[in-house]
């Protein structure tokens, strides 16, 4: 997970500390200012750790500790390993092993998403915005609209349309809704249109550069970033998704 | 001449090559975005029980007209719900913005070497999935269990039906809300402010920028594109606030009125009166007040222009 995060965000090692290393930087020792500046910085960061940490620390904690001592002991505690070894045996014994299903379930649905996801939200976002064709506006106002439409008023019609379909209770019926994306196909649009640049486009065609490869050997490469974004994003949608398997 | 020609062949192959590149994804937008969000709609102006009119082989509910609106809106629960989430959309709209881009921006123009550290731990909580993360929060905001107990006890609640009073309700699920849903938006600005090449903010820095002018004046704009979609999406997520008053009234054995928002009360309707029809008119009604903070956005800031 945090390869996938870390990934779009690697750039060249130029100007590592921006904040500490300014344009004023002298061999040496720092000015005071920006030591201050610098020491602002960490507390400010390390206290939106903790609000957003402190939480997740609990929860990882939980397991560990019994009802009672959830209730009555340092919120922080750390209960016992039994305790902790209990709880996993119970939830693991639970339908007779029906968590293994579920994790296993969980985990093709959301591979079979992202890649069915990245196959279409990434060449979408790169055709609507890097190519001028009639309706180009009118299906990226139809992809905000359904993306601003309540999904939970969707969980009845999909329904419906998977028995239509005869796909209700196969694993297509999950697979193929999450391959589609438009939050994936925004991000790609916005990517391409704000960072490529048209005459580098152009420049490949001149050098004779069909539309298929100006996208493949052109404009994917430079797109690594957005691709790993979109493909983590999905993932996590997909993994974490509730309403629509049930 | 035959220039012409040439240039208008070649402009009509990329035009055929823009529907190639989007066809598969307009297959599945059809099947599961407008197909079922067209049949919500139609949903909206139908009646749930009433004489079905056959057309061949298909058989369609009866019209209703706008009576479906007519009767939610008068519902007695409709305008206080709506009120609860233009309040909870007005305190969580500024937080986001300020915030996302306050730590965005931070973190680019820090230290370099944390950033990914940093970044990872904001976003951990959006891995969490949507359910648990309320729940995680039903014993943050418990005096007594939570380990913000010191953080509770400055605003003096001692005990959870303080800290769930009804004025409270708004702000709480903010800061939910924002614990859950900044991460993600975070790596995407960071994404977005990585984007920008080392040249502009180099020259920016020979002209005399300092750290503060270089972030407002030049990387802000730069990401505009970005920012205005996160305020769409984020003011739509936000008029269908759902699990937080959700699972905070279940658990907190009914100090969240099941009806506290606008979403809660289409899904009251559905399951508790079975009527999927008062339940759709109500998202049609979230869909057109998201559509026109959407409509405005996107011309304000030309989203859809490309040059």
């Amino acid at each position: 997970m945090d390869r996938a995060t870390a990934q779009p965000l690697r750039k060249k090692p130029a100007a590592r500390a921006s904040l500490a290393a300014g344009p004023t930087r002298r061999r040496g020792r720092l000015p005071s200012r920006r030591v201050g500046a610098l020491l602002v910085w960490f507390i400010v960061m390390l206290a939106f750790t903790g609000f957003f940490v402190v939480p997740v620390i609990w929860l990882f904690l939980a397991p560990t500790k019994t009802d009672h001592q959830l209730v009555y002991w340092n919120p922080l505690a750390l209960g016992s390993f039994h305790t902790f070894l209990r709880t996993w045996d119970e939830i693991y014994a639970f339908q007779a092993h029906e968590l293994l299903v579920w994790l296993w379930n969980s985990a093709r649905y959301s591979v079979g998403g992202v890649f069915l996801a990245l196959a279409c939200a990434v060449p979408a976002g790169y055709g609507l915005a890097l190519t001028q064709f009639i309706g180009r506006k009118v299906l990226l106002s139809i992809t905000l609209i359904v993306m601003i439409m309540p999904a939970s008023a969707l969980v009845l019609p999909l329904f419906l349309e998977m028995n239509l379909l005869h796909l209700s209770n196969s694993a297509w019926s999950v697979v193929l809704p999450f391959g589609f994306f438009p939050f994936g196909v925004y991000l790609s649009y916005i990517f391409f249109s704000s960072t490529i640049a048209k005459e580098l486009l152009a420049a490949a065609r001149v050098d004779g550069c069909n539309e298929w490869g100006v996208f493949r050997h052109v404009a994917l490469p430079l797109a690594r970033p957005i691709v790993a974004l979109v493909g983590f994003f999905e993932f996590v949608s997909d993994w974490t998704n509730f309403s629509s398997p049930s | 001449m035959l220039g012409r020609t040439r240039r208008t062949g070649r402009a009509g192959g990329r035009n055929r090559a823009g529907y190639a590149f989007v066809t598969v994804y307009l297959v599945l937008l059809i099947l599961f975005g407008v197909l079922p969000t067209a049949y919500a709609v139609y949903l909206a102006f139908t009646k749930a029980a009433g004489r079905r009119v056959s057309v061949g082989p298909v058989s369609f509910a009866q019209w209703a007209g706008l009576s479906n609106f007519f009767t939610t809106g008068r519902d007695f629960r409709f305008l206080p719900a709506f009120e609860h989430i233009a309040v909870y959309l007005a305190i969580w709209l500024v937080v986001l913005v300020v915030l996302v881009l306050g730590l965005a921006l931070l973190l680019h123009g820090g230290v370099r070497r944390a950033l990914p550290f940093f970044r990872f731990l904001f976003y951990l909580p959006g891995a969490l999935a949507g359910s648990a993360s309320v729940l995680v929060w039903v014993f943050m905001l418990d005096p007594s269990i939570s380990p913000w107990h010191f953080a509770l006890s400055l605003f003096h609640y001692s005990s959870m039906p303080q800290a769930l009073a009804p004025g409270h309700l708004p702000a709480i699920f903010a800061v939910i809300a924002f614990w859950t849903g900044a991460g993600g938006w975070i790596v995407v600005m960071n994404g977005a402010l990585n984007n920008i090449s080392e040249e502009v903010i180099d020259s920016a820095k020979i002209d005399g920028a300092n750290a503060w002018q270089l972030a407002i004046r030049i990387k802000l704009p730069l990401i505009k594109r970005w920012i205005v979609f996160m305020l769409i999406l984020a003011f739509a997520a936000g008029t269908q606030l759902f699990v937080e008053p959700q699972l905070l009234g279940a658990a907190s054995l009914g100090m969240v009125s099941p009806t506290w928002s606008p979403n809660q009360l289409a899904y009251y309707l559905a399951t508790q009166n079975g009527n999927f029809n008062y339940a759709a008119s109500i998202s049609v009604d979230l869909l057109i007040v998201g559509l026109m903070a959407a409509t405005l956005l996107v011309f304000r800031s030309k989203l859809f222009q490309i040059d």
